[in-house]
């Protein structure tokens, strides 16, 4: 959706013009796709799901004035406000690593535990576990998740965690304006234009 | 009516680094020799305009657009065919209801062209899996769109 309007007001010796825009759009696909990918079909995304939404505001206001004939103020303020938010998915470098010493030990003790209450009537079965591998990263440290546990390099099937999703947001603030006077007055007897002026820019 | 021509080619002879480039050498280099025309800069582009006045009250606008073909981004030995060069057309027209009020309909690529609008060398195997070999990919174009708009005039 993209909205845009345009005020202007005008006097024999001024003028005012006010710009408002607005833009909302989301989009799919913005990353390029293999082309085995793209014969099979053209919609395809290459990583999922590759979201891209914008939303900009904007004004942009401008002015001027004569004073006399010879002197013209004229100037501009503008802002801006473009957020950017994307969503998309990609492959995993993580290696894998034994666990962490005390948590392996506490899982350990808690998978043991677990199992004996599953074959709690049968004396000597030995619970066969395969030592859980974690998710770690190229300096062998443990991934945690955001509860501060370790994150296991499977699920319970054994398919692996070996993708990422990525997810990122970006404000992006820009004003300022800009200050000009032109004088037209003679200069030693010569036609002159004499222009003075000063501009601010601003952003985050 | 505007025709650029634009041969940008390389001046030098160089490897370039571009490991998934199916003639790269051990080290993942290519051998670039001068002449060789700098990826993802097509040489024709071709824009041409019309408007038609068909009533006081009614406008239309027609642009076709042309490009010709690109080479892949990691092919600068330019080894591997080009990306097609494509042709797209484009409508707009405009009714003014009143003096102060008017709708806009614009159509971008009128006939649905599938093209690439750039492209590049990488590695898909990594994602999808053994079977994707080839190492080009390219960013689709965009597909037929249409677009209402509305025009207030205070």
């Amino acid at each position: 959706m993209n909205l845009f309007s345009s005020f202007g007001w005008r006097a024999p010796d001024s003028a005012v013009d006010l710009d408002l825009a607005y833009a909302n759009t989301d989009l799919t696909g913005n990353g390029a796709i293999p082309a085995e990918l793209m014969a099979q079909d053209r919609s395809a995304v290459f990583t999922f799901p590759d979201t891209t939404k914008n939303e900009l505001f904007s004004v942009n206001l401008n002015g001027e004035h004569w004073f006399g004939k010879q002197v013209l103020i004229s100037g501009n303020l503008f802002y801006r406000n473009l957020d950017t938010k994307s969503f998309n998915g990609d492959a995993g470098d993580f290696g894998t690593c034994a666990p962490p010493n005390e948590t392996a030990d506490e899982t350990e003790d808690g998978m043991e535990a677990a199992a004996e209450t599953g074959n709690g009537e049968e004396e000597g079965a030995t619970p066969v576990h395969q030592e859980p591998t974690y998710l770690c990263d190229e300096d062998g440290e443990v991934l945690m998740d955001r509860a501060g546990n370790p994150i296991l390099a499977q699920d319970a099937d054994g398919n692996p965690y070996d993708a990422i999703n990525n997810r990122s947001s970006r404000q992006q603030e820009t004003g300022g304006g800009i200050l000009q006077a032109t004088l037209l007055q003679d200069l030693f007897g010569l036609s002159n234009q004499f222009i003075l002026g000063v501009s601010y820019f601003t952003g985050s | 009516m505007n025709y650029t021509y634009l041969q940008a080619s390389f001046q030098d002879n160089f490897y370039s680094h571009s490991p998934n480039h199916p003639t790269a050498n051990d080290e993942g280099n290519i051998y670039v020799e001068s002449g060789d025309r700098l990826p993802g800069i097509p040489v024709d582009n071709f824009k041409t305009g019309l408007d038609w006045q068909i009533t006081p009250k009614l406008s239309a606008g027609l642009t076709v657009v042309y490009q010709s073909g690109q080479f892949y981004r990691g092919d600068e030995s330019n080894q591997l065919p080009k990306i097609p060069g494509y042709a797209m057309v484009n409508l707009r027209g405009e009714y003014r209801v009143t003096d102060r009020f008017a709708i806009l309909v614009k159509v971008a690529n009128l006939f649905d062209t599938e093209y690439s609008s750039f492209g590049l060398l990488g590695q898909a195997d990594e994602v999808l899996g053994d079977a994707y070999l080839d190492p080009r990919f390219a960013g689709p174009g965009a597909p037929l769109g249409g677009w209402i708009g509305l025009r207030m005039t205070l």
